[in-house]
């Protein structure tokens, strides 16, 4: 089926993940060179962290279907998942090595691929989960990231609030147009 | 009268919606009024970004995350009803939600307000179940017609809301103060299905303001009635408290009352409350009016022991925290297999009472089914992602589920039984040494056959509507509708309060809210509780 969603914008991120800042030490030097040319050390740090911040964004952008999304967000996600699971930094490098050297054009190519491990699938619907409900957790603490920008109201956007912020009075009542979704049958697994 | 003799004409233990009336009547009638609140004043605006910022969010369409959260405040003077402060010692769980905070627990109601039909009050008389009232209808209707106008209420006129597409019923003097919302597509979609059936779709009358009705502004449709109206259009019990301040009230805040003192004669002389510190304070009044909702005010009763009241004050009866009732019911989750888009404008319900009253309540409960029109996108989007769906395939099957999923609640009429109560614990206190309330719950045969009869009704609707069912929760799930724990009645032998809802035992004291009620309904009964306080109102305005 096409995208359920009506798009807002022309753009959408297909190439997302470079290798830069995969692995810590050398990749970082590696990338602070091939952009910036001259690395000089004490920046190093700040620049490493944002180009790894840079790059969380762009894998999150590519697992979440290939829309824009806020760089804010992406870092406090990026924070926020690091900080309630000690092995995901580790687990979000490998994955980004297997998404650039996959080169799918979609998510939807990559989940199809055969040689997709159950650890890399977990991480995908850890970060996606993460965008999509707004909130990090494991098994002793929640985080919440956001909640207006969850991604979980985009597919709805057209029709649904999110709780809390209506659409002003009587701003429903009508038949909703656009109501096209997926006939049941065909969603089933 | 000068209050000199005494701090106050009348206290008001509780600023919920049955206590504020009360008291903005009153002070507005020029009597010196003390309300004691044991919770804390809250602002709108904090609540709404507590709930915004919260990581667990409440939500009436998942009935499984309802113990998991709310945004309002739980200091150790009044532990939350959302975490393990009432004790469960009986067979059916009763986790009722109340909130001990000014305005009381109307801030997180559903806000709906329906009055009870006249063969209601007759319970026994004509059904022989559970108990009959000392009022009629037709004595209580004038009273109705001054709360709607209190709380505002919205409402369509000519409705039969006894279910069965006749006339219009029960019997108003006065129409509804406000005209009821636009109704969401998935409700005139879903009464065009099951009309066929013999279905009669009721549109429930609510307390969201459709037009500007004093300081509350329209609806804006942000479908938060539970748990706040971010835009404050959605009555709640702060209004007539702000009400009765404005009219020279005094609230105190954070002072819960813990024991009621009476003389030989019977009169209650004064009140006792303790602040967060723990220090303890004692306040003197010529009438009292207990509007502490039906768990924490049986339990402030059963707590007043003395030598002279060695069971607590207004029980000779025994029956103070007895005869607790709700509307303890079940619910089936659908798929449609068409887009109806529920979730949009506020939380008001479509509303089915084919089965709320006739001669088969001598044999299965009076019930209502109701359709719930919550956005679901959180459950809906958890629940994917549990099972690992991602991709494409995540947005277009949160798209579907979400026009599609519907939750079909019933709500059943419980008896008045004895031996469903509650009781101060016994082992466990709260953060200032008070002891917490213990429940006691069960249903009976009633509710069973109830339940067999309302799973086949809802496997019809389920069908005319061309819905597949996904899953149905028979486990007697609560509606946090408090009811029946300090009974009206004419006889003192077996209530505790008079038809105008005094206690028995004492001539200033009077009961006031839902927990009065000798009988349930299957309706939700704030507007029930709110007339009759407005009549207990105008007693007291008689009295002092």
């Amino acid at each position: 089926m096409s995208n359920p969603i009506p798009d807002r914008t022309e753009h959408v991120v297909r190439m997302p993940v470079s290798r830069r800042a995969l692995v810590a030490g050398t990749a970082v030097v590696g990338a602070a060179i091939a952009l910036g040319g001259v690395s000089v050390l004490g920046t190093t740090n700040a620049f490493a962290a944002a180009t790894a911040s840079n790059d969380f964004l762009r894998l999150s952008e590519f697992l979440t279907g290939g829309k824009p999304l806020e760089a804010g967000l992406a870092t406090r996600y990026q924070a926020s998942l690091a900080r309630l699971d000690p092995k995901f930094a580790a687990a979000a490098a490998e994955l980004q090595r297997y998404v650039s050297d996959a080169k799918a054009a979609h998510i939807d190519e990559l989940l199809a691929r055969p040689d997709l491990s159950e650890p890399l699938r977990k991480t995908i619907t850890q970060i996606v989960s993460a965008w999509y409900l707004g909130i990090v957790n494991n098994d002793t603490e929640v985080e919440l990231i956001s909640y207006a920008d969850a991604l979980m109201y985009r597919p709805t956007a057209d029709v649904l609030v999110v709780p809390s912020y209506g659409g002003g009075p009587d701003s429903w009542g009508e038949k909703p147009a656009n109501l096209s979704t997926t006939p049941n049958k065909e969603m089933t697994r | 009268m000068s209050a000199k003799e005494f701090d106050a004409d009348l206290i008001v233990i509780g600023s919920g919606v049955m206590g504020g009336v009360i008291a903005s009547r009153l002070a507005k009638a020029g009597k010196s009024v003390i309300i004691l609140e044991a919770g804390p004043r809250v602002k709108r605006a904090d609540i709404v970004e507590t709930y915004r910022n919260s990581p667990v969010k409440l939500s009436l369409a998942n009935m499984k995350a309802q113990g998991s959260g709310s945004p309002f405040p739980n200091p150790p003077h009044i532990p939350s009803t959302y975490g393990n402060y009432l004790q469960q010692t009986g067979p059916v769980s009763y986790p009722t939600k109340y909130l001990r905070v000014v305005g009381g627990t109307t801030w997180h109601f559903g806000s709906a307000l329906w009055r009870m039909i006249p063969n209601d009050f007759k319970l026994k008389t004509l059904y022989g179940r559970g108990r009959d009232w000392p009022l009629s209808y037709e004595e209580l209707e004038p009273y109705y017609c001054e709360a709607e106008a209190e709380l505002g209420v919205s409402g369509v006129d000519g409705q039969d809301e006894s279910g069965h597409g006749g006339p219009a019923w029960p019997p108003r003097s006065k129409p509804f103060p406000m005209k009821g919302l636009n109704e969401p597509y998935f409700m005139t979609r879903a009464a065009e299905l099951l009309a066929p059936g013999g279905y009669n779709p009721v549109i429930e009358p609510h307390g969201r303001a459709t037009r500007p009705y004093g300081n509350r502004p329209v609806c804006a449709g942000n479908n938060n009635c539970n748990p706040v109206c971010p835009i404050g259009a959605k009555y709640d019990g702060s209004m007539h408290i702000d009400e009765a301040e404005r009219a020279g009230a005094r609230l105190l805040d954070n002072a819960v009352v813990y024991k009621i003192e009476a003389g030989d004669d019977g009169t209650i002389t004064a009140v006792l409350y303790k602040k967060p510190d723990g220090t303890s304070h004692r306040l003197t009044a010529r009438h009292f009016v207990l509007a502490a909702y039906a768990i924490e005010g049986p339990k402030l009763l059963l707590m007043s022991t003395s030598e002279k009241y060695p069971n607590g004050i207004a029980n000779s009866s025994d029956q103070v925290g007895r005869n607790l009732m709700g509307h303890t019911g079940i619910s089936m989750n659908i798929m449609m297999n068409e887009d109806v888009w529920p979730g949009q404008g506020p939380t008001e319900l479509l509303v089915y009472l084919n089965y709320r009253d006739g001669e088969f309540r001598k044999d299965i409960p009076s019930y209502k089914t109701k359709f719930r029109n919550t956005v679901p996108s959180s459950q809906i989007a958890s629940s994917l992602l549990a099972k690992g769906v991602l991709g494409s395939k995540l947005d277009a099957e949160i798209r579907r589920q979400s026009a599609r999923s519907l939750n079909v609640a019933v709500d059943f009429e419980t008896e008045a039984q004895p031996q469903n109560r509650i009781v101060p614990s016994k082992t466990k206190t709260d953060g200032i040494g008070l002891p917490v309330p213990e429940i006691y719950y069960s249903v009976n045969d009633y509710w069973n056959a109830g339940r067999d009869f309302a799973l086949k009704d809802l496997a019809r609707m389920a069908q005319l509507l061309n819905a597949d069912v996904l899953n149905v929760d028979t486990k007697h799930q609560d509606r946090q509708h408090i009811m029946g724990t300090t009974i009206m009645g004419d006889d003192p032998k077996n209530s505790v309060v008079d038809r105008d809802c005094r206690t028995h035992d004492h001539p200033n004291l009077f009961i006031a809210g839902t927990g009065v009620m000798p009988s349930a309904s299957c309706m939700n009964p704030t507007l029930t509780g709110a007339a009759l306080s407005v009549r207990i109102a105008e007693q007291l305005i008689k009295e002092i």
